[in-house]
């Protein structure tokens, strides 16, 4: 007479059913991992563009000269090494007075700071814009 | 309900637990208890670990962003720095102070790190000889003295700092590294310009 109760099989379903579920919970760490690194990254990259366009405001804007001003290379080094993990660019605009991207000085100039790093495969940039004029 | 007489020898199987199952259902339980503690232990650490990580991002952040305001203010900067990374002749002072431009009464704002705590002192300049008249940090009073510093207040800014590092004068680089109870670390940098220092005033 078969007994009432698990058998062994569905005893061992249940289990795995358990642990399938336990290691989902554990998913959530490399992700929340993740996400942190990418908020600190982005914060990083935040501040490097802010670099170059506090060095720009130092400029007269005659030093300003249009074309790639800053070529696309990783950041200057300071002290520790996490920069080697950014690059960075600036290009400088001549803008006329539609905001269109002019061939000659209107006394208006686009100033665009781009800040460029990966995480894993994953290619991301950080973009500031600002305009500067003749004063 | 019924009951056998006492005499009879019960041969029938009694409902209930054999031991073997009692000792399987146990380290089944066990099983499951152990993964479950696991897991929360695991939980708990990794929860510990994001959650100082993002706090010493956090800090790292926040300083930055209230030195950049500042400094962009300051009317002067009275510690000297190295001009870049490479620049030997002076070290790394590990603080800054420099002249509150927004307040614009004098008093000078000095930022320090004591054992991963930044702390702020407010202070102010005053010859000897007229003590209530501020004046600021360089000027030079009667007879060539310098006026004397004195430190209003202390207040504790943000911890888990490890140290600033600046570079520059009137463009100055910032660096901040905060570091946790677990080592780990954040740095973040940046430059400013003063808009009130010479250079700032220029173009």
């Amino acid at each position: 007479m078969r007994r009432r109760g698990f058998t062994f099989v569905e005893l061992l379903i249940a289990l795995s059913l358990f642990s399938v579920g336990m290691l989902s919970i554990l998913q959530i760490f490399p992700i929340n991992r993740r996400l942190l690194n990418q908020s600190s990254y982005q914060t990083d990259a935040a501040f490097l563009a802010e670099e170059q366009m506090e060095t720009l405001r130092s400029l007269a804007y005659s030093a300003l000269t249009a074309g790639t001003y800053e070529a696309k290379a990783t950041v200057p080094n300071s002290t520790g090494t996490v920069y080697s993990l950014f690059q960075r660019s600036t290009t400088i605009d001549y803008i006329n007075s539609s905001y269109a991207v002019s061939g000659t000085d209107t006394g208006l100039k686009r100033l665009t700071v781009t800040v460029y790093w990966s995480e894993g495969s994953v290619n991301r940039s950080y973009v500031l814009s600002t305009y500067d004029y003749n004063k | 309900m019924y009951f056998l007489p006492m005499t009879t020898i019960n041969r029938v199987r009694k409902p209930g637990f054999t031991l073997i199952e009692l000792i399987i259902a146990l380290l089944i339980s066990g099983i499951l208890v152990g993964i479950s503690t696991a897991t929360y232990t695991l939980f708990r650490k990794s929860l510990n670990l994001d959650q100082s990580r993002a706090e010493i991002a956090q800090n790292g952040r926040i300083i930055i962003d209230r030195l950049s305001r500042e400094l962009r203010q300051t009317n002067d900067v009275v510690t000297v720095f190295p001009a870049t990374i490479n620049d030997n002749s002076i070290a790394q002072p590990n603080g800054i102070e420099f002249e509150d431009g927004n307040a614009n009464d004098l008093s000078y704002r000095r930022y320090y790190v004591v054992n991963g705590t930044l702390k702020l002192d407010i202070k102010q300049y005053a010859f000897n000889y007229d003590p209530n008249h501020r004046v600021v940090w360089n000027a030079v009073g009667t007879g060539g003295i310098s006026p004397t510093p004195s430190v209003v207040s202390t207040t504790d800014v943000a911890d888990h700092v490890q140290n600033l590092i600046f570079y520059g004068d009137n463009l100055l680089q910032i660096q901040i590294n905060t570091v946790d109870s677990f080592n780990q670390t954040f740095t973040v940098r940046t430059t400013v310009l003063g808009r009130n220092t010479p250079l700032g005033r220029n173009p």
